[in-house]
């Protein structure tokens, strides 16, 4: 009896320290459609309480607009640049800041029931979603969803959450192996919500009142909501299906289009979403594995044409509605010490552009115009961008990182209004844990107007454009 | 000729059976260890890491040379679910002689809350009360564990 204990003790301990090698094995289930939208079946906690917090470090040379002699692009000459400040508050070029911080909770709201599940998750960092171009800045929520199970092959998941698209945003955040994302994903797939184009001259005391209200009271006036993570409200059914070693998963979103959107223009995004994932290995979030994917994101948009506010025209006359469309492809090969990502995306209205001469919205203009510099769209614009992405663990705790992206914005319009930007990103991460890890990068930053000679005033303005060196703290609870 | 052959199988077998279930039945109780785990905790790791002892159990003693049940009752009876995650672990573990018993009267409690009674799973096999199987088993010479 004695030896039994032991043995039963010996074997209770082992597999606390998990050191099951197991005589029976099973496969994860999990891929992040599964993960952020379902629970473990009957295995789920009534409430799991989890979140992440990012403390992080950001600088930039500070190197001022330049003068360059030609009047539209000299405005804001002398002054911060939009590209050389970072977001959200764009007020330095060093800083210290919680880029994210979020509290959530999930699980089963009746254990005994595992058709429903829950997720709720809210962001108390220092980002577009809290602070949308500065500013105070409040806690929002992020994610709140019900998702229900009863239909085999066709799961529903109701209210607002992630959007299944590229990779680099639609992984958790758990797996990001960098601070800032890639330009394709900053600039576009990260929506800024702006009333108006904003690419009328700003002027107190000049333009109309109507076009004012939106753009002469700092910086956030711009904005008509939260900077939309990735996010939207609606409904998703998704599944997927094993066979063998691969998991082929779909999902169809329809919603509002974006956090906290009401659907102004009575059209709701349609996204579609397709991944074949071969898993090597693992499970969760760091199983090793190849994945294709393919999506597509359909909506359309309303902004009113700052041309007609400043001319006198009213809200309704100025208030258009543009197609938002984007879409894409990818690839991902994780194994071993070896991590390969790629993806392409492409982008059809509703374009950022940056800001009024590379001003910092809500900076005056140092030529006595007075003009306020605000953020700009080319709601008629075509974008597109790609990142080639490798990893190499040299270390089980230490990572060798380097992402090349290329981002190739308003392409189809004016050949003077297209903005050629690369990055390469050398990156450094040591974990200390597998939740706790620190994450280390530079990234070689340069943007140029193809259409300009180099010495032309956009592309001298181009050239004031700083590397970036960012460092961050990531941990998982 | 070919009827009456299949009539000496049919009787040989319908004779031969109890005897080989006994023989069965012999070579367990002489197993090296028995080993009842109690499952009855809502914590989810807990059913990670009664499997897990099981599993360890078999691997260091051998399956034929062991036996091991697991009890579930109270809110520990998820486990034995028809659909939980580790449904693949317990057929494996089942496959390996791991004899899982599910409590009655938990399931007839859960069913109420329910509106109709849990679907278990196949491998799973219904005893009266959890913790009296427990008992019994002990009194029997098992070794109770509650990882």
């Amino acid at each position: 009896m004695k030896n039994y204990k032991k043995v039963a003790l010996a074997a209770t301990c082992t597999a606390l320290l998990g050191g099951f090698s197991g005589v029976v094995t099973t496969a994860n289930a999990a891929n992040w459609l599964m993960l952020q939208g379902t629970e473990r079946a009957d295995q789920a906690p009534r409430a799991k309480v989890w979140g992440f917090i990012q403390p992080t470090y950001l600088q930039t040379g500070d190197t001022k607009l330049p003068t360059t002699g030609a009047a539209a692009a000299d405005k804001f000459a002398g002054q911060d640049s939009q590209f050389n400040t970072h977001q959200p508050n764009l007020a330095s070029n060093s800083t210290f800041q919680i880029m994210r911080a979020r509290l959530g909770v999930r699980g089963v709201a009746l254990p005994l029931d595992n058709k429903v599940n829950y997720f709720l998750l809210a962001e108390y960092g220092n980002n577009g979603i809290t602070a949308p171009g500065g500013g105070g800045g409040s806690v929002k929520l992020s994610d709140a969803t019900v998702t229900l199970n009863h239909i085999k092959g066709m799961r529903v998941r109701i209210g607002q959450m992630k959007v299944p698209m590229a990779e680099e945003l639609y992984q958790g955040i758990m797996t990001f192996n960098y601070v800032n994302v890639s330009n394709v994903a900053n600039q576009q797939l990260i929506e800024r919500p702006f009333w108006t184009d904003g690419t009328t001259a700003c002027i107190p005391g000049t333009s109309d009142a109507n076009y004012l209200r939106f753009c002469d009271g700092g910086i956030d006036t711009q904005f008509r909501g939260s900077a939309v993570a990735v996010r939207d409200t609606g409904i998703q059914l998704f599944d997927t299906f094993k066979s063998g070693a691969w998991e082929h998963s779909y999902a169809v979103l329809f919603g509002n289009g974006g956090v906290g959107m009401d659907n102004r223009d009575n059209n709701f995004d349609t996204t579609a979403y397709w991944s074949s994932e071969k898993v090597f290995s693992g499970k969760g979030p760091w199983r090793d594995h190849m994945k294709f994917l393919a999506w597509s994101t359909k909506g359309k948009r309303t902004l009113y044409d700052s041309s007609i506010l400043n001319a006198g025209g009213s809200l309704e006359s100025a208030e258009k509605t543009y197609d938002r469309n984007l879409s894409g492809l990818g690839f991902i090969y994780q194994r071993n010490k070896i991590r390969f990502w790629t993806e392409y995306i492409a982008a059809d209205g509703m374009i950022f552009t940056g800001s009024t001469a590379g001003g910092v919205p809500g900076a005056v203009s140092t030529s006595g115009s007075g003009e306020i510099a605000q953020f700009t769209m080319a709601p008629t614009g075509k974008s597109s961008g790609y990142y080639l992405d490798f990893g190499y663990k040299i270390t089980p705790k230490v990572e060798l990182d380097v992402r090349y992206d290329v981002y190739n914005r308003v392409t189809n319009l004016a050949a003077t209004a297209q903005r050629d930007y690369t990055t390469t990103t050398l990156g450094l991460q040591y974990k200390f844990n597998k939740k706790t890890k620190m994450i280390l990068n530079y990234e070689m930053r340069e943007f140029n107007a193809p259409a300009f000679p180099s010495a032309a005033p956009p592309n001298k303005v181009a050239a004031t454009m700083e590397d970036k060196i960012s460092a961050q703290l990531f941990v998982l609870f | 000729m070919k009827s009456n052959l299949i009539k000496a199988f049919a009787l040989l077998a319908v004779l031969v059976t109890p005897f080989i279930g006994s023989q069965a039945i012999a070579a367990k109780s002489f197993a090296d260890a028995k080993i009842v785990l109690q499952i009855s905790d809502p914590n989810p790791f807990k059913q990670t890491l009664v499997l897990n002892v099981a599993s360890n159990i078999i691997k260091h003693y051998g399956q034929d040379n062991v036996e091991v049940e697991i009890v579930a009752f109270g809110p520990g009876l998820r486990l034995l679910f028809a659909e939980n995650a580790n449904k693949g672990r317990i057929a494996s573990l089942a496959g390996a002689g791991v004899t899982f018993s599910a409590c009655a009267n938990t399931t007839r409690n859960m069913g109420k809350i329910l509106g109709h009674p849990p679907e278990l799973n196949s491998k799973a096999v219904t005893v009266g009360a959890g913790v009296v199987r427990i008992i019994d088993l002990v009194k029997k010479g098992y070794t109770l564990v509650k990882p």
